[in-house]
Parts: structure tokens; sequence; C-alpha cells
């Protein structure tokens, strides 16, 4: 049974697989032969209560598989917050048998996975060198399939993140000449390259609460979060919420920005959704509520921290949560301007870095629209937000707040703001949709 | 004598080159020139030292590892360099006569919508259809997203936005559209200039022509004669089209032309 199972194991068999918040319950869908078998499989104390939808009764080739694919590979199990047929799940007979499934909720990196991350990371930094190495080693197809080749092969050294940022220079670098957008790219997966190596040489045997972890491409449970970040509860308004299409690394990206209304803090949520699996994970979605949000986790991270909650309530948003969001707005003054310069220099960010500031006006100057506030301008990014932006009327901007993200223009040489919402006395105005 | 930021270009440059050739002869003299750049340089400091030494570097082990260094060490000094302030021009870009809305739509409730646009799916109609219908599609938004479709080759498209959707927006599209306005004479563009004849103030509106009479095509040209009126058009800028290359358009000024007499 177990060598049936390894044998669906490497012919990819197994298709969107899951996992409880809990760690109690894997699930998920195989294909085999054109046929779709769904598996549930709950584990507590060496018993196992199983659901086949193919085979009947007892443990079959099936779930063995499901079950091998988790103890190889548990970071790719997305993470849900429950199974949706647990009742019957939890009725079913239990069975013991000797497929050892490995704690989901373990907070170790064992020495085999250290030396397999090392090792692809030493691959990873080849590849990026050969770059440079007559004309890039790409300059067919020929070489383009092997070099590709070499990079799937990360997934093998747990660095799926990795993997996605260099096929995403690859490719860049097969459509366009490279530019100094390019150049900084490859600078910074170059510094997550080099830091995460330092790291990994530096740690023993425990699990490393870093964003490089992150960028590398660990997925992180909730139990891990709670363990490192202390779980805070929040009052949480959203002040944007969008949906990017990743084409290379295959899946829709829902990202939302929150603001905690009592405290000012701005955090982030992202919401990705493999293609393979866009049936399975509910999709997040704009929300004007403000949401009282209990068991609030951060993800390690720098500036603007990604977060997840256990629990939220929904309600009516007041006046008042509207004032308290204006008087969190900053000036936009020569330190702020010099923390965005050290946050690009830094390099390994997972998002933009993003501020709420103090709004007065927009000029026209001459390196296209800009905004002023305090005693400087910033340069706003030639975007359909900033085409929204100019469409209101003036009255609107008065002891109004803006909330921007940063970029470097590489052309122009200098540092430009993405528009995102317009916080009002009473309202969010949300410039894209 | 050479400054600084001309030194971090030829460094980028040198970058690109053997990002397309590797590292060659060619590299190797091109370091060296650069290096001879930055001895001419009256100061000195630890960022052109550290610079100093890697491309000394790549000069004596021609190593693309050296070369990674030398993207690092240009890039930290790239951001170390760029500028935050512009200085504010005179006039400010706002529109303010315009009355606008922002609907609470929700992405799940636009998503088949902005779909359909941004692919050019067959459903875009039917889509369009149902938004012009509903007061809270007209959000000031979405408005980016139907400005994209501008230039649309579906005539059934170009006819919703520009019959019910962008007269649905008024006053505060115009700032947009005049933006995307370009002095084509697509049907899309034809439409815009419509919009904006409809739209725009008197001031506006007459300063258009004079823009269309100046830059515009005879197509452009015929266009915005049929639209217009004596009233809403100068004299001079008239005179000025019965002089056109096209006689279509000698014609239609000339009419308008003896409306003034």
């Amino acid at each position: 049974m177990v060598l049936q199972a390894e044998a669906f194991l490497n012919d990819g068999a197994v298709e969107g697989a899951f996992v409880t918040k809990s760690g109690e319950i894997i699930f998920g869908d195989l294909w085999l032969k054109d046929k779709e078998i769904s598996v549930a499989v709950r584990a507590s104390e060496k018993q196992y209560q199983v659901y086949c939808s193919h085979c009947d009764e007892g443990v079959c080739s099936h779930i063995a598989t499901l079950i091998l694919c988790y103890q190889k590979n548990p970071e790719s199990f997305f993470i849900q917050d429950k199974y949706p047929d647990e009742a019957f799940l939890m009725s079913s007979r239990k069975f013991s048998f000797n497929l050892k499934t490995s704690k989901s909720t373990s907070l170790g990196l064992s020495k085999r996975k250290k030396k397999a991350m090392l090792t692809g990371l030493e691959m990873a930094e080849q590849l990026i060198i050969q770059l440079f190495e007559g004309g890039s080693g790409i300059g067919n197809s020929h070489d383009v399939s092997r070099v590709k080749e070499q990079v799937q092969r990360l997934d093998e050294y747990y660095l799926p993140g990795l993997k996605i940022m260099i096929i995403a220079l690859i490719e860049e670098l097969l459509i366009k000449k490279p530019d100094e957008q390019f150049l900084y790219e490859l600078e910074r997966l170059n510094c997550v390259i080099k830091k995460s190596i330092d790291e990994l040489e530096e740690i023993q045997e425990s699990l490393p609460f870093t964003l490089l972890h992150t960028l590398r491409g660990h997925i992180w449970k909730y139990k891990e979060l709670e363990y490192f970040s202390r779980p805070f509860d929040g009052r949480l308004m959203q002040f944007f919420f969008t949906v990017n299409e990743n084409l290379i690394a295959e899946r829709l990206e829902e990202i939302g920005y929150w603001i905690d209304v009592k405290t000012g803090e701005i955090f982030y949520t992202a919401n990705y959704r493999p293609f393979k699996a866009l049936r399975h994970i509910p999709e997040d979605d704009t929300i004007f509520d403000v949401l009282e949000a209990k068991g609030i986790v951060r993800y390690p991270g720098n500036l603007t921290p990604r977060i997840r909650w256990k629990s939220v309530q929904h309600t009516q948003p007041k006046s008042v949560d509207f004032q308290s969001i204006l008087q969190k707005a900053e000036d936009f003054n020569v330190a702020t301007g010099k923390s965005i310069k050290v946050f690009f220099r830094d390099k390994p960010f997972e998002q933009p870095y993003v501020k709420l500031i103090k709004f007065e006006d927009i000029f026209n100057t001459s390196s296209g629209i800009s905004l002023s506030t305090g005693d400087l301008f910033i340069p706003l990014k030639e975007c359909p937000e900033t085409d929204v932006l100019i469409c209101l009327s003036e009255g609107d901007f008065t002891g109004s707040a803006v909330f921007l993200e940063f970029y470097i223009n590489f052309q122009k040489n200098l540092i430009e703001a993405k528009p995102l919402s317009l916080v009002l006395k009473d309202k969010i105005l949300r410039l894209w949709i | 004598m050479m400054n600084f930021e001309t030194i971090i270009v030829s460094c980028r440059s040198l970058l690109f080159d053997s990002l397309e050739k590797g590292i060659s002869e060619a590299t190797k003299n091109r370091v060296e020139e650069i290096l001879l750049q930055i001895n001419t340089l009256s100061v000195t400091n630890k960022a052109i030292d550290r610079l100093k030494k890697c491309l000394e570097d790549i000069l004596e082990l021609s190593s693309s590892q050296n070369l990674l260094e030398l993207n690092s060490i240009v890039q930290k000094i790239s951001v170390t360099l760029l500028a935050f302030e512009s200085k504010p021009g005179e006039g400010k870009v706002i529109n303010q006569n315009s009355s606008y809305q922002f609907s609470v739509l929700r992405h799940s409730e636009v998503k088949h919508l902005i779909r359909a646009l941004k692919t050019k799916s067959s459903a875009r109609t039917n889509l369009l259809r149902l938004a012009a219908a509903d007061q809270r599609f007209l959000s000031l938004n979405l408005l980016p997203h139907y400005v994209s479709s501008i230039d649309d080759r579906s005539s059934e498209v170009l006819e919703i936005l520009f019959t019910e959707i962008f007269p649905g927006f008024g006053k505060s599209a115009l700032p947009l559209l005049r933006r995307k306005f370009h002095f084509g004479s697509t049907i899309g563009q034809l439409g815009v200039l419509a919009f904006l004849l409809t739209f725009e103030s008197d001031v506006g509106s007459r300063k258009l022509c004079c823009e269309i009479a100046e830059k515009g095509n005879s197509e452009l040209k015929k266009y915005m004669l049929n639209k217009v009126s004596s009233a809403g058009i100068e004299k001079e800028v008239v005179e000025s089209l019965m002089n056109s290359r096209s006689r279509e358009v000698r014609d239609l000024a000339s009419g308008i032309f003896e409306k003034y007499s």
C-alpha cells in the first residue's frame, strides 16, 4: 500500500491539499487516471479516522498517499479554517496503522531540512551568477529550458518563494533588455540569498521567525504565529483592497490594507489563492465595516506587518472612527523620506512601503503630478488611482489624509507614491476597485 | 572633472552589457575606464573606496560574483541618491466643478465586469449594459476601467460607453478623459472629443477647438466642425481652418464663418 502511495505521489496525483488550522485534519483531491478522488484524514493519538470517496472501507492507498504527502511536504498544504464534513469524519471508524504524520505545529527546523535549504540556496546563488556569464546563459530556448529546469528544482530544497523570484527575473530578461528596475530586483534577490545563508548557518534547529523565512517560501500556520507573536485584539478598518493575478506564482493575490483605529498601526492581509485550488479557498473581499478582530497575530516582517486573526465581528463604522484615523495621519517630512530610503536600501521586503499622510493639495509640477504635504511635495505615480484623485473636487481635501504606497521611479530617479485611498471626515474613498 | 552620478551611470551600463554579453575583454576595458574616472574625483569616501576595490577585483579575477557585488554597491548608492522633492508648477490639477460619486461596491460585485473589460471577452457588452443601468456602477473608482476601453474595436461597447456610461459620470469624468484625448481619429477618440465638447466649459471648449485646429488631422477637424456652432469656436480659428488642405474642412469652416457675418 505504501509503495503504491509513493508511486501516486511521484506521479503528482495530489492536487489541492489542505490542513485545518488545528492541524488535526488533512484533506484533498487526488487525480488518478482522470478520476478525482476526495480524501480526508483525522489524526489523534496514533489513530486515524478516514474518508475516501473511492474506497468504501478501511485504509487505502489513496489515504496513504495524502498522509505521505503531508509527511514529506507539509508546507504545500493550504491552511483552512475547518473541514466541511467534520461531523461525518468524526463518526467514521478509527484505525491504527504504521504511517506516522509529522506534528503539524512543530516549531523546529530539522537538520535535514536546513541542510537541504542551504544546498538550494547555493544552487540559487549559482543560478543568478550564471545570469552574468556568457550573456546570461539564456541566449537561446535550449538554455532557457535548462535554467528553468534548474530553478524548478528549488522546490525540492524547500525554497518555493525563491523559485518564484528567480523565474520572475528570468521571464523579464526574456521579454526585454535589462533596465534599472531589473538590476534592483536582481540585487534584492541576491540580498535575500546571502542573508538567508547567514541566517541558516547561524541558527541551530529552531524555526526562524523572520521575513527571510517567509520570502524563502515558508507558509506560516496560525499556531506558529501564535507562538512567536503575542495575539492581540483590534478594531480594524480597511483602507484598500486589491486582487493581483500573479502568473509566475500561478495564483491570485488578494491584498487588504488595514488600520487599527485605536493604535493607528497599519497592517496588511494577504490571501494567496493558487489557480489550481481556487474553488477550495474562499475569496477575500472589500470590507466597508469595522472589524472587531480577536486573536490577531503578526507574520514576521518589517514596518507594515502582515496579520491574520482568529475571529472577527462586523460593526458599522462611526464618525469617531474616521476622526481617530485622521488624527493618526502623519506629516511627510525629511525623517519620513529617510526612512523610505532605508526601507528600499535594506531590500528584503514583501510589500511596498505604505503610509497615511496628511493631505493638503495636488499640484502640476515639472515631473508630473505632486501631492503637497507639510513643506514637501510627493510626486505621484502615473496610474489610474492618480487619475481618480485628480477627478475629485477641491473642497474634499480639507483636513483629509491620503494612504500612499511608495515606489522607486528609476527613470526619473526619484521616489514616488501611488495614492490608494483618501480618508475624509465621514468616509474612506478607495481610489481603485 | 567627473561627478559621482556619471560614474554610477557608467557602472550601470557596464552591468547591462555584462548581462547581455557576459564578461569579455571589452568589460575589462570598461572597468579600466571607470577606474580612471574614479581617480579624477576630488572627494573620497567609504562608498567610493568600496566601488574602487570591487572594480579592481573584477579586473583581477574576472568573476561574475564580483559583478553581483558591483551591482549591490551601485544599488545602495542609487537609492541614497534618490530625490524626493519636486518644485510645484503654477496650476493646480483639480477639477473644481465636479460632482462625483463613490459607491459602496465590493470587489466581488465588479470583478466580472473588470475582467471582461480587461480581457475583451464577449460578455463585456452585456455586462456594460447592466452596469449602465445600475447607478452604483457609475462610481468614480470604476471610471479608469471604463476609460481603458475607449479604443475597443466593438462599436456596441463604444456606443454604451459614450452614450450611457460617460454621460452618467458627467463633468466628474472630464479630467481623466481630457488626459486620455491624444488627437487621434479613432472612433474612441472621436467619442472622447464629443464628450469633451459637451461637458467642457465655454472657455475649455474654445481652447480645445483651438488645439484641434493646430494639432488635429482633417478627420478630427471635420468632426469638430460638425459638432460646434459659431458660438462655441473663435472666429480666428474658423478662419485658419478655411485655409485647410482638406476640401471638406474648408467647406465646413466656411459654413460656420458665414454665420459670424
